[in-house]
């Protein structure tokens, strides 16, 4: 039998239940992985303690005849963007640093009655604004595959956790490509589902209209497994669907699938072996039934320019609240007046590149360019939105790469946002229109780092999703990628 | 000088709902501060806004009542500024697509009848409130307040004076008491009210427009009137200090003071927020589904304008008293039960708004919740009506017996003896002392002091308890002076 951290997570749940292994055995295991993998600061809260009271609980359930669940004895990892009522709740930012929510977010609680152990909270950027992880206001996070380099982001300390088995599961967010960047750049699998399926409530807010919590796993069938344990209806999310949530795990044929290829995704600045990855994964698709078919998004040219307007807008609104009134941190130095104290509390408390993106939102929907930025913005989104809905008319899926170079070094894009945004160019047309995306290892480049495929499908299409991502992991079983072993 | 006011009106309602306008948590006023919060309420990280529907179906039926034009689709938008008592840094209201739009409000003065237009009608949330202790230098937020649901009703500026204000207030209450969505009262702040203001002033030549001026602080009908009656002397005061160059400063927002009765300046136009409006995008915009609309419409009555041009023409009340009984639905239907009960109408329209009305104040409730018997009301007139009591110790004996009692006013005339005295023999009698013991003013009347008449006659309505009939009285005091 291989080590513990490296099993899936449904095996995992196979042998909890089958009481081959106690569930405390596995959470052990896996807190010890945590333990020696410290460095790579996937964690912010790792809670150890906490972890193994809830493994014993669902051991005694199981020595009662009890069932805890589709995920029972399960670790699992939070992005520290989920509210936890027994765990800090900190976003990455210096203003929610002391804060621990009254409330568990609508996952949290599914994963609670799903049977889960959770395991603690991995690191982001703050508020999810970034995409290495680098904007996190207390740890550096790093690349399982290669230490010098970003594990993403924002979703960086989760993709960095299931990476390095320090958990066969995490939950992040994607906001514009948050999940799917991350996995991508450590080598896993990450979904952002169809904006409605999951319910945010207990989701610190980015941008409300562009954010979905989605599953980070080492297979397809885990992702599958926990995006069936918190999706569905949820009352206090208007937002959310109330459409049933079909099977995902079931296998079926991609025979006859229309793979389209949106030309717009595979222009300039696709690194070569990126290129040369994506196509070969095409071609085992196709060898095995799949047709394949060219096709044009020209909008997505525009995709950037209009995430950056919406996106910022959003998050300007959203993050009006912490004004150190009610909670999180307040810097008065005690005889401030109201509005001192607001803006040294924001002023302290925020890091820079949320401060950047407040001002760029602010701006935008400001009187006098409303119109010019945020009203065009919206325009353009809801011509993007028929322009993909027209698309997937002719085709079943779309396959794109997930980014256009591999994980690149810390500290390179610091200091140009431009450029850190630009690695998000393939990834937030699926946000703006709402779709399903999904990205999965295809791969390595020469040093070694991985490669991945991006496979979008019109809305709550996750089914054909998930069956063809399925498809291409039985093709290529090397698709797992686990990091190089570290010496003991 | 001709000059013409213009005010217009922009009244918050709180709707009376179970729970708050985005959450489940309970609505109520009166709790220990900070007690009806949750996470929405609190606007904590990650939690989200959904809509009450019972709040949206009120406001619905407020609106078919005012007959506004209602949206096919309707949006929440946010209002973004920083406050304290604002937990989320913005408010949930609507911008670019209210709830309905135009409508009017049928209001009654003195003069008569008027339409006054609206504008607008939409949904929004309430505020926390801030407290603050001056003395200790702390301010406090209650955000027991925050996210009450607020109907928001903006008029076109067709009101034209601070009685036609007063009269737009009462006819609104008077609507939303039909409906029974709100409670609607100034004092406790569920209704609240920022009149604008301004003046047309023709002195030959162009007209001069002086600035719009809104004025806040006003928690009372009373207040409402007040200050605009202040502020439309001020903006008179500062054109003939100004003249027409007075068209050219700001719009502003005043207060109210009422201890000085005078407005003060709060802030001038270029002062105000850039609120940043957008669409929530944690609320998807709603389409209000025929079912709706049908659900709405069964909630509105019988409208008190309709009620009241009904009392007009079935009864034949004049309009300013068919409006003030129609001024609260109970008070209307306790009229009609009066009436049915077989009184006629007009009586009953007096007994009830001066009598009645009286006793209401006193005790700070309503006509109908007085517990009388319209039965015995209708009985009481009737007594009157037939002669068989006189109107004032009817008004002033037998009623606050009926409301100690309970009792029947038959009953009570009979107990206290009140019965009207038709007896000549009784009255003559009494007619004779009274010319006997005051010969001075029988000299009076026959030197042609009518005066002198009037007070024999009280004379002998006091020696008989003011139960004799004073018609009879009076042809027997003046069949006596005849004689003697």
């Amino acid at each position: 039998m291989s080590q513990l951290w490296q099993m899936s997570a449904a095996s995992l749940v196979a042998a909890v239940r089958a009481r081959e292994v106690s569930a405390l055995e596995v959470a052990d295991a896996h807190i010890e992985r945590a333990l020696t993998w410290n460095d790579l600061g996937a964690f912010l809260h790792l809670e150890p303690e906490m972890a193994r009271r809830r493994a014993r609980a669902i051991d005694d359930r199981l020595a009662r005849g009890e069932d805890p669940g589709p995920l029972t004895g399960v670790p699992v990892a939070l992005k520290d963007n989920l509210c936890t009522r027994d765990m800090p709740t900190t976003c990455g930012s210096r203003i929610l640093e002391t804060f621990v929510p009254p409330y568990d977010a609508h996952v949290v609680e599914r994963l609670r009655q799903a049977g889960a152990v959770l395991l603690g909270k991995t690191n982001l950027d703050e508020f999810s604004m970034g995409s290495s992880t680098e904007n996190s206001a207390f740890r550096l996070a790093r690349n399982p595959h290669r230490l010098e380099c970003t594990p993403g982001g924002s979703s960086g300390g989760s993709a960095a956790a299931v990476a390095a088995g320090l958990a066969p599961l995490a939950l992040g967010s994607d906001t514009g490509g948050s999940i799917r960047q991350p996995a991508a750049f450590c080598g896993v699998v990450g979904l952002k589902p169809s904006y409605g399926l999951v319910s945010r409530y207990g989701l610190i807010a980015f941008a409300s209209s562009l954010d979905q919590i989605g599953p980070l796993a080492r297979g397809v069938d885990d992702a599958a497994l926990l995006l069936e344990a918190v999706a569905g209806h949820d009352p206090r999310d208007a937002t959310s669907s109330c459409r049933a949530v079909p099977p995902l795990r079931a296998s079926g044929s991609i025979e006859g699938l229309r793979l389209g290829l949106p030309r717009e995704f595979f222009g300039d600045g696709l690194a070569p072996e990126v290129a040369a990855a994506v196509e070969r994964a095409k071609s085992l698709l196709v060898d095995q039934g799949a047709r394949a078919v060219d096709v044009s998004l020209p909008l997505t040219r525009h995709a950037i320019a209009v995430y950056y307007i919406v996106a910022p807008s959003e998050a300007s609104s959203n993050l009006a609240r912490y004004d150190g009134v009610r909670y999180g941190l307040r810097a008065d130095g005690g005889d401030a007046s109201v509005d001192e104290m607001l803006a040294t509390t924001r002023g302290e408390g925020f890091g820079r590149e949320v401060k950047r993106r407040i001002l760029l939102g602010t701006f935008s929907l400001s009187s006098g360019y409303h119109d010019a930025y945020y009203g065009r913005a919206q325009k353009v989104r809801a011509a993007m939105r028929r322009e993909i809905e027209e698309v997937f008319l002719h085709v079943d899926l779309l396959l794109t790469p997930t980014t256009p170079t591999a994980a690149f070094g810390l500290g390179e894009k610091l200091e140009d946002p431009l450029a850190m945004y630009l690695s998000d160019v393939l990834t937030v047309s699926a946000n703006l229109c709402g779709v399903p995306a999904l990205s999965l290892p295809c791969g390595r480049t020469a040093n070694g780092l991985p490669i991945g495929l991006q496979l979008m499908a019109p809305r709550f299409g996750e089914e054909t999703l998930f069956r063809m991502a399925r498809a291409y992991e039985s093709l290529a079983p090397d698709a797992s990628l686990w990091p190089p072993e570290r010496a003991a | 000088m001709k000059v013409t006011v213009l005010v217009g009106m922009e009244v918050h309602l709180q709707l009376r709902t179970q729970s708050k306008m985005f959450s489940r948590c309970p609505a109520r006023f009166g709790a220990p501060p900070n007690t009806l919060v949750d996470p929405v309420v609190l606007g904590l990280p990650g939690a989200l806004p959904v809509p009450n529907r019972d709040a949206i179906t009120m406001a619905l039926s407020l609106a078919m009542a005012l007959g506004g034009t209602l949206a096919e689709v309707t949006r929440f938008d946010r209002k973004n500024y920083f406050y304290p008592d604002l937990p989320k840094g913005y408010q949930i209201s609507q911008y670019d697509r209210p709830l309905a739009t135009r409508g009017a409000v049928e209001i009654v003065t003195r003069e008569g009848i008027k339409t006054v237009r609206l504008r607008r009608l939409h949904i929004e949330e309430d505020t926390g409130k801030s407290l603050h202790d001056d003395r200790r230098g702390l301010s406090r937020v209650d955000f027991n307040r925050a996210g009450t649901p607020l109907v928001e009703i903006v008029s076109e500026p067709d009101i034209a004076s601070p009685e036609e204000a007063r009269a737009y207030l009462n006819a609104l209450r008077a609507v939303v008491s039909y409906l029974d969505i709100s409670d609607a009262n100034m004092q406790e702040g569920n209704l609240r009210c920022e009149p604008n203001v301004n003046l047309h002033i023709e002195n030959g030549g162009e007209p001069v427009k002086t600035p719009i001026v809104e004025i806040k602080n006003l928690n009372s009908v009373r207040n409402v009137e007040r200050a605009l009656l202040c502020e439309i002397e001020r903006q008179l005061a500062e054109y003939r200090e100004k003249g027409p160059a007075v068209a050219h400063e700001p719009r502003s927002t005043r207060g109210y003071d009422d201890d000085k009765d005078a407005t003060f300046l709060m802030r001038r136009k270029e002062e105000e927020h850039d609120y940043r409006y957008f669409p929530d995008p944690d609320i998807p915009p709603l389409t209000l589904t025929e079912e709706w609309r049908t659900e709405a419409a069964s909630r509105v009555p019988e409208l008190p304008a309709k009620k009241r041009r009904r009392f007009m023409e079935e009864h034949g009340l004049g309009a300013y008293d068919a409006a003030t009984l129609c001024r609260h639905r109970s008070t209307a239907d306790y009229f009609e039960k009066v009436v049915a009960a077989g009184c006629a109408p007009k009586p009953a329209a007096n007994w009830i708004l001066t009598d009645l009305g009286r006793h209401a104040n006193d005790k700070k409730v309503l006509v109908a919740e007085l517990g009388l018997a319209p039965a015995h009301v209708a009985g009481l007139i009737g007594l009157v009506e037939q002669g068989r009591v006189a109107r004032r110790p009817a008004a002033q004996q037998v009623l606050p017996r009926m409301l100690e009692t309970g009792a029947k006013p038959e009953a009570i005339v009979a107990e206290l003896g009140l019965a009207r005295i038709d007896d000549e023999d009784v009255i003559r009698e009494a007619a004779r002392k009274a010319v006997a013991a005051h010969p001075r003013a029988v000299a009076d009347y026959r030197a042609g002091k009518k005066k002198a008449f009037d007070a024999l006659m009280g004379f002998v309505m006091r020696d008989t308890q003011g139960k004799a009939d004073s018609d009879l009285v009076r042809s027997v005091v003046e069949e006596i002076l005849e004689e003697s």
